[in-house]
């Protein structure tokens, strides 16, 4: 038997990096809620920042390897760099949601509009449609190889055009409210908050990929194996 | 694994609120936010519209739905990691099943 | 045979076809027609107003007719099977891919020349600065049919193709459609006084970027 057979027992690290995750996300969470103060014009809701800026980096993180990964794969056709590809563009796509969806509920506070036709926005909807779309044909065509190609091919596309999408919708809705930066945090509290979250996003973010990743390998190799015992099956009828 | 990883996405979510009440005493007084300027040339050649937005909106009920709607994001894909988890033990099985039954034939 | 004769054999090939069946451009030429009439219901509640929308009302258009084209560009050669033997023979896939650039060209720019001054009209506009006008469209064109066939050769064997190219294809075009849109509005307001060419530059750079993107990535991919 050429494949060694797959188990889906979960390494001692994997059981490590979700242990942490938890606790970075319970410690954020406490942080947030008790230790830093509500911000004097926005009051409470300016606590769903922190999250909501963390799953951004967490989308960013998701969306770069994903690209990268997909050039890689075009360029030397690999398992492990196509299973890469296909986790991190989905976990990207989930903390794109995350990010779009506490992102207008805030703006409904701090702007008076659920949304506006904001630079960063902008890029992050059609990044996000993008994004959804690959996963689709992803799960439309299955494990075979054209739909590994395709959304390899798409992914590699999507980084100009990300950047392209970036400088036209700058250049677009030029006049509308930005969004503030971080540059805003005053208090050592609310950067300590910040941080933390950040953290407690990045990791969950790891988490997710290194789960789903272990899962499609997992995957590829019981079809590998299937293969395997199929044609030796075959091969003794014969 | 995926009952655990439930279990504690489950753990997660529920403990949350328990912190909601306790930040939400210390809540300022709600000030009207600013409404969304807007230059374009194209808005401005359209008859001014009555906002319907200025009213001040409840910064507490948002945060519950901005924060209620964040992780059930997160624990979706948790669920769906976990359906996919389902999926493969299941083929697992089968394979072993058919492996064995190989070895055993031969 | 060089590379150039035989991107020239093919192009023409898909060209007598057309002018023989008129299936494509035809249907092309109807639907795009018919966007411009439902768009003109939709928006021509003020004749005042009415110029404002024709920049939009066009490049819909445009975008709508292309996606037309690009999903029939293939057909005939996934059809008969030939896609693969095509990709892989020895003059290699980017006769195919440039030719195939050349039909979409050739196909979306008759549609836009017919339909351009209807939709003028329809919608009661000037065009001071015609040279411009016609850069943004054939800008425009050149950009969708780069990543378009593509897209088109990509999706060529998946299931729902239909459905799935222009999901695909959309928000890859969201630059060079935000900036056509733009810049013909710009171009079609009585003074140009705005700069456009910021925009142009947009279109351009999306252009070169995806005139070399595309077919080095067509080139990688395996055609069954």
């Amino acid at each position: 038997m050429s494949a060694k057979q797959p188990t889906d027992k979960p390494p001692l690290g994997m059981l490590v990096l979700t242990g942490l995750t938890f606790c970075t996300i319970a410690a954020s969470a406490w942080h947030v809620f008790l230790n830093t103060p509500s911000d004097a014009t926005l009051g409470i809701v300016q606590k769903i920042f922190y999250w909501h800026v963390g799953a951004a980096f967490g989308m960013l993180l998701g969306m770069v390897t994903a690209s990268l990964a997909s050039l890689l794969d075009l360029v030397s056709p690999n398992d492990r760099v196509d299973a890469i590809a296909r986790a991190t563009m989905e976990v990207g796509v989930v903390f794109a949601l995350m990010v779009l969806t506490s992102g207008p509920i805030w703006a409904r506070k701090s702007w008076g509009t659920y949304w506006t036709w904001e630079p960063r926005l902008t890029l992050t909807l059609l990044v996000l449609l993008l994004a959804l779309a690959i996963t689709a044909i992803r799960g439309l065509a299955a494990d075979s190889e054209s739909g590994r190609k395709i959304a390899a091919a798409l992914g590699v596309l999507g980084a100009p055009a990300a950047y392209l999408i970036h400088v036209a919708v700058k250049l677009w809705g030029g006049t509308h409210p930005t969004v503030i930066d971080g540059g805003g945090i005053r208090s050592t509290e609310m950067r300590v908050s910040f941080w933390l979250s950040v953290a407690a996003m990045l990791l969950l973010c790891v988490t997710f990929i290194v789960a789903r990743y272990r899962q499609i390998r997992i995957a590829q190799d019981t079809r590998e194996l299937r293969l395997t015992l199929s044609a030796r099956a075959l091969e003794d009828n014969a | 694994m995926t009952f655990r990883k439930t279990l504690a996405a489950a753990a997660l979510g529920l403990s949350l609120p328990l912190f909601a009440p306790h930040a939400v005493r210390a809540e300022e007084p709600r000030t009207p936010s600013p409404v969304a300027s807007s230059g374009q040339a194209f808005d401005a050649a359209l008859p001014a519209l009555p906002s319907l937005k200025e009213e001040p909106v409840d910064g507490q009920k948002l945060l519950v739905i901005a924060y209620v709607v964040f992780w059930a994001l997160a624990a979706g894909y948790l669920a769906q990691l976990a359906l996919a988890q389902r999926r493969l033990r299941r083929d697992l099985d089968a394979l072993q099943r058919r492996v064995d039954g190989d070895r055993g034939g031969t | 045979m060089t590379h150039l004769h035989l991107t020239w054999l093919l192009f023409r090939k898909d060209l007598l076809i057309e002018a023989r069946s008129r299936e494509i451009v035809g249907f092309m030429l109807l639907f795009s027609v018919l966007c411009v009439v439902i768009f003109a219901f939709a928006f021509l509640t003020d004749a005042d107003r009415a110029r404002l929308f024709l920049p939009g009302v066009l490049w819909v258009t445009l975008l709508f007719s292309g996606t037309v084209g690009l999903l029939r560009l293939f057909a005939r050669e996934d059809e008969s099977g030939t896609l693969g033997i095509c990709a892989r023979s020895r003059a290699g896939a980017l006769p195919l891919y440039w030719s195939k650039v050349a039909v979409q060209i050739a196909f979306s720019g008759i549609v836009t020349a017919c339909v351009t001054p209807l939709a003028v009209v329809f919608f009661d506009a000037e065009v001071p600065d015609v040279g411009l006008s016609f850069a943004a469209l054939a800008l425009g064109i050149l950009g969708q049919s780069f990543v378009g066939t593509l897209c088109s050769a990509l999706l060529v064997t998946v299931r729902l193709r239909e459905v799935l190219l222009p999901l695909v294809l959309y928000p890859l075009l969201s630059p060079l459609f935000i900036g056509g849109v733009k810049m013909t509005s710009i171009v079609l307001s009585r003074t140009i006084a705005e700069d456009y060419t910021a925009w142009l530059g947009l279109m351009v750079a999306f252009d070169v970027i995806f005139m070399v993107a595309s077919p080095a990535v067509f080139t990688r991919l395996r055609y069954e």
